[in-house]
């Protein structure tokens, strides 16, 4: 443009005009559809747009609520996507379709307002908001039901860095006396059954969030907010899949590192591990085998964060490994403060796929890095062991293994992958689980491995 | 003509002729005071900056790419806090406050020497702040520092408390500037100089100085009783208190604060638009009383950042809607300015570029901001990326762009010379695509569930390939900075005088020399419009006419 259009006749200047409005049209609409088709595509099925099956994207929900989130935000999206290409088809037009020619140009007409278009175009996005907003109050509504039938409650409670579990379910209890037990950072449900995940927290704000069950949650220490209770939300998983959830409130150091998997099964699958979840195992008898000593050190360490819900041959709770209130009710037993509840209930720890906050598979060699170099492996873990006697850390592995579940209950619901993918943790994160998988994991002096080189570094 | 009647004497009092460091130091010139604002608020931006590469680096790939979880979470604590405390509002501040005195024909500020205690203020609030980077470790628990975690069970250590001292010490220099602002605006104002002539800069940075003077003390105290809470053992905002309180009061602040932030932008654009068209701002009245409402409305929408926390459902109703209707005023501004362009004479040149390019992206973080205000949709983007996208459009998209356009506008008024047009280019297109690189994927990745503020993330929940186009997108927006830098090092060193009104402006600044003398003007044109010095350019042809 510029100086060359200076000497061009009117009716070129009419076509240069026209021309430019469809250029800036054209781009706007370029621009628009391009920017819209990403996010349009962004929440399409997990697997597109570079993602994985294990992308816990919005356009692929598990749930009904989930679904229909997904569908407000599809329509809010064609609102906005007309608005878009419309506005910025108008800037685009307004800077390139007015351009000066010359500097000699005459001044153009002062036009310093019109009442009509002002009134206009405070109405109508008036009427627009109003109709998004209205789109939301039934979305809204749907998510504050209270009581259904059928209801699996789970009471989620966030620690720094992990969710604990505690379910209490009428259906396979009594109403009055619900089944009940412990478990973390691994949630099995039944599909087809709503679930209500109470919220709560032991240290700071944490937030419950599995993107395709369901929006997110604070979960927020001495909640007392208005009487409206403690914070929850609904899910009811449609398909079965392994859902991946994580964290979403900033709680300090080690936040990334607080994933969780919902893995939603067929109902009667759920049954038998629910089951089997509540029943105690027996503890060790005999105190010189491997499992029998490391029980005895375990009341003595790992109780004092750590529950384990053993029976005697009495079939009695063993109260060294429960809470502080049995403990101070058992005579002989030695006090604890923190009462054996900061840490993740340690009964089935070896039945979940993986453990501290999601991070890491569980397998041997995790494991036993893990009980000698826990702070290495998650930044700022209260799990900060001394150096132990390597017999020792096999003979944990051994009890801790002597308490899983049968294989027959807990393998078919750790095969059950993202939307019926079977399953694979290799994608895990957390470098040096990748680490320890290169180099057999067997030796916890490995320099290799980043985090220790961390570690290494940071006290020097 | 009216002329100014200043007592040379009481300028040499000033101090204004002193040269050398004392002279800068000693100084009480709103001009000098806002070139120090503009050169402290940039050099805080370079900090800023690079805690955003730290973050990008590490973000690049999935696992530990070379800082750990701590010093991460300091970078992004110091990121946030420096581009809002210590960037783009003193930045504004600063802008404004070498240009409102002249935009309304005034001698200086009206408490020039509360407006030099304000900058010193600001100055040692940063560097107190920073500070904590030598004592021991930067506050790490993010800019909206959300209690139990900055309780000192959760966040032990001075890095908190050296943030809310920084923090409370920065509050007291905007309340004290806004209260400067307040008072200029309203009296210094020329003679003619009606509130419906004033200019939308003007208009704006009243607004914006409201919002300071409101906003920032509640702030203020909940920042005081979150460090009794550190250090005196209340329990105001522990598990025992009501840690949600916190909340309700930082956003009470901090979302008139995006106002405080954008509302200057809108602004610049609003200045640049009719000269660059040669048309009035369109829908002048409307514009005014747009910016006034969302001053309003900015007040009544702060728990739209906390829809997960819990409250009660009726009351995230209305907040929601009260969030939506904020899309109306800004839609009757974005048509106003579209309108003002239309049928004009538009030209392109540099501030125009970055002016085109402000509401192209503000118009994209406005509509992700519809998304973000619906309830449901909000319990799934917020505390995502998609929640960073957003406020980086509306804070970088907005608030940067129009920020890059003022200088583009104003640099010869400020500094003498032009700024090179063809290296102006080359800046816009580098900051334009570096920045839709960096922030636009942030939108995909929120809605495919990455969280916010995690310092790593599973390489099997696919997305590695958009964060590592954001890191690059990072170092394009670095390269583009390094291109405007390289602007002002040669235009500076051509040194090519700059005329007193080099884009036929419409407003009082470009009345009086590039850059204007300590006592601003000469001789002060009459005010008979919004457009004064448009008036005078008619005058004059007139006369010239006449006297043929």
């Amino acid at each position: 443009m510029g100086n060359a259009m200076h000497k061009d006749s009117s009716s070129d200047t009419g076509r240069v005009t026209s021309r430019l409005i469809m250029v800036a049209l054209a781009a706007a609409l370029v621009i628009g559809l391009v920017l819209a088709g990403l996010l349009a595509v962004a929440a399409f099925p997990s697997s597109a747009l570079f993602g994985t099956a294990r992308t816990p994207a919005l356009g692929s929900p598990a749930s009904l609520l989930a679904g229909n989130v997904y569908k407000l935000y599809t329509r809010i999206s064609w609102i906005a996507g007309i608005v878009f290409v419309l506005v910025q088809g108008a800037i685009l037009y307004a800077a390139l379709g007015f351009r000066r020619r010359s500097d000699d140009d005459p001044e153009p007409p002062q036009t310093h307002g019109n009442n009509t278009l002002e009134l206009l175009w405070t109405v109508i996005p008036s009427m627009i908001v109003l109709g998004l907003a209205f789109l939301s109050f039934r979305e809204m509504r749907a998510e504050y039901v209270t009581d259904v039938p059928d209801t699996l409650v789970v009471k989620a409670t966030g620690f720094r860095w992990y969710w604990a579990l505690e379910y209490a379910d009428k259906n396979l209890g009594q109403a009055s006396q619900p089944l009940t037990f412990t478990t973390a950072t691994e949630m099995v449900i039944p599909v087809g059954r709503p679930v209500k995940v109470l919220m709560d927290s032991q240290d700071v704000i944490h937030a419950f969030w599995v993107p395709q069950l369901s929006g997110k949650r604070d979960a927020v220490p001495g909640d007392r907010d208005g009487g409206y209770g403690a914070n929850f939300v609904w899910f009811q998983a449609d398909k079965v899949g392994r859902y991946e959830g994580q964290c979403a409130e900033l709680c300090g150091t080690w936040h990334s590192g607080m994933r969780f998997s919902v893995i939603a099964v067929e109902e009667a699958m759920y049954d038998t591990w629910a089951k089997a979840m509540a029943e105690h195992p027996k503890a060790p008898t005999d105190p010189t085998s491997p499992a029998g000593q490391a029980f005895a050190y375990a009341k003595g360490l790992c109780a004092t964060c750590h529950m384990i819900d053993v029976v005697d041959a009495n079939g009695t709770l063993i109260p060294e490994t429960q809470t502080a209130a049995a403990r101070q009710s058992a005579p002989d037993v030695v006090h604890s403060e923190m009462g054996g509840t900061r840490g993740p209930n340690l009964t089935r720890v070896a039945s979940r796929s993986t453990f501290a906050g999601g991070m890491f598979e569980m397998n041997d060699d995790n494991l036993r890095r893990w009980l000698t170099h826990a702070d290495v492996m998650k930044p700022g873990t209260r799990m900060n062991i001394p150096a132990q006697d390597p017999a020792m850390v096999e003979n944990l592995m051994a009890f801790l293994k002597s308490l899983a579940l049968a294989p027959s209950v807990i393998d078919p619901i750790h095969a059950v992958g993202p939307h019926g993918v079977p399953n694979d943790l290799d994608g895990l994160g957390g470098a040096a689980d990748e680490a320890a998988d290169e180099n057999g994991g067997g030796d916890e002096h490995d320099a290799k491995a980043p985090a220790l080189d961390t570690h290494l570094e940071s006290t020097r | 003509m009216t002329t100014i009647t200043g007592d040379a004497s009481v300028l040499r009092k000033r101090g204004v002729w002193e040269k050398g460091i004392a002279g800068w130091i000693a100084t009480v010139d709103h001009k000098r005071i806002g070139l120090m604002y503009i050169v402290t608020s940039g050099l805080f931006f370079v900090a800023g900056a690079y805690l955003a590469l730290l973050v990008r680096l590490e973000l690049a790939l999935p696992g530990r790419q070379f800082i750990g979880p701590d010093t991460y979470n300091q970078a992004f604590t110091m990121h946030a806090t420096t581009m809002i405390f210590l960037f783009v509002i003193p930045m504004w501040v600063g802008i404004g406050n070498y240009l409102v005195p002249l935009m309304i024909g005034a001698l200086d500020m009206a408490f020039p020497r509360l407006n030099a205690l304000s900058y010193w203020v600001f100055l040692f609030g940063g560097l107190f702040m920073y500070s904590s980077f030598l004592v021991g470790s930067p506050a790490a628990a993010g800019w909206t520092s959300y209690p139990p975690l900055t309780n000192n069970v959760y966040s032990p250590g001075v890095g908190v408390d050296f943030w809310i001292a920084g923090v409370l010490i920065i509050g007291t220099a905007s309340m004290l500037g806004a209260i400067n602002f307040l008072v200029t605006i309203w009296n210094l104002r020329a003679p003619g100089m009606t509130w419906m002539r004033m200019p939308m800069f003007a208009w704006t940075q009243f607004v914006t100085s409201q919002l300071v003077l409101f906003a920032t003390p509640m702030l203020t105290g909940g920042l005081i009783l979150l460090l009794f809470d550190r250090t005196l053992g209340t329990h105001f905002f522990t598990s025992e208190g009501y840690p949600v309180l916190f909340q309700h009061v930082f956003w009470f602040y901090s979302h008139p604060a995006v106002y405080i932030m954008i509302l200057p932008a809108f602004g610049v654009v609003s200045e640049i638009l009719p000269v660059f068209s040669r048309k009035p701002l369109f829908g002048y009245r409307a514009l005014v009383i747009a910016t006034a409402a969302i001053g309003v409305l900015g007040f009544l929408v702060w728990a739209h950042h906390m829809f997960t926390v819990g409250l009660n459902p009726n009351a995230q109703l209305v907040f929601m809607t009260a969030t939506m209707f904020i899309a109306v005023p800004t839609g009757v501004k974005f048509f106003n300015w579209i309108f003002t362009m239309w049928g004009g004479s538009v030209r392109l040149a540099s501030p125009m570029y970055f002016t085109v390019a402000f509401l192209s992206m503000f118009l994209i973080g406005g509509i992700s901001g519809v998304y973000l205000g619906n309830v449901p949709l909000d319990w799934q983007l917020h505390d995502t990326y998609y929640v960073v996208g957003h406020l980086h459009y509306v804070l970088f998209g907005g608030s940067v762009f129009g920020m890059t356009a003022a200088f583009y506008y104003w640099w010869p008024k400020l500094f003498g010379h032009m700024l090179d047009e063809g290296i102006a280019k080359v800046h816009f297109w580098l900051q334009l695509i570096g920045f839709n690189m960096t922030f636009f994927p942030m939108h995909i990745l929120g809605i495919r569930g990455m969280p916010r503020r995690i310092y790593d993330y599973a390489p099997d929940r696919g997305w590695t390939f958009w964060n590592l186009i954001e890191t690059v997108g990072t170092f394009i927006i670095g390269l583009a900075f390094l291109v405007f830098l390289y602007n002002i090092w040669i235009t500076r060193k051509r040194n090519i005088p700059a005329p007193a009104d080099p884009w036929e402006g419409y407003t009082l600044e470009w009345a009086t020399t590039s850059p204007p003398p300590a006592h601003n003007f000469d001789r002060l044109p009459p005010v008979h419009s919004e457009r004064p010095l448009r008036d005078l350019r008619l005058a004059r042809a007139r006369a010239a006419a006449g006297g043929d």
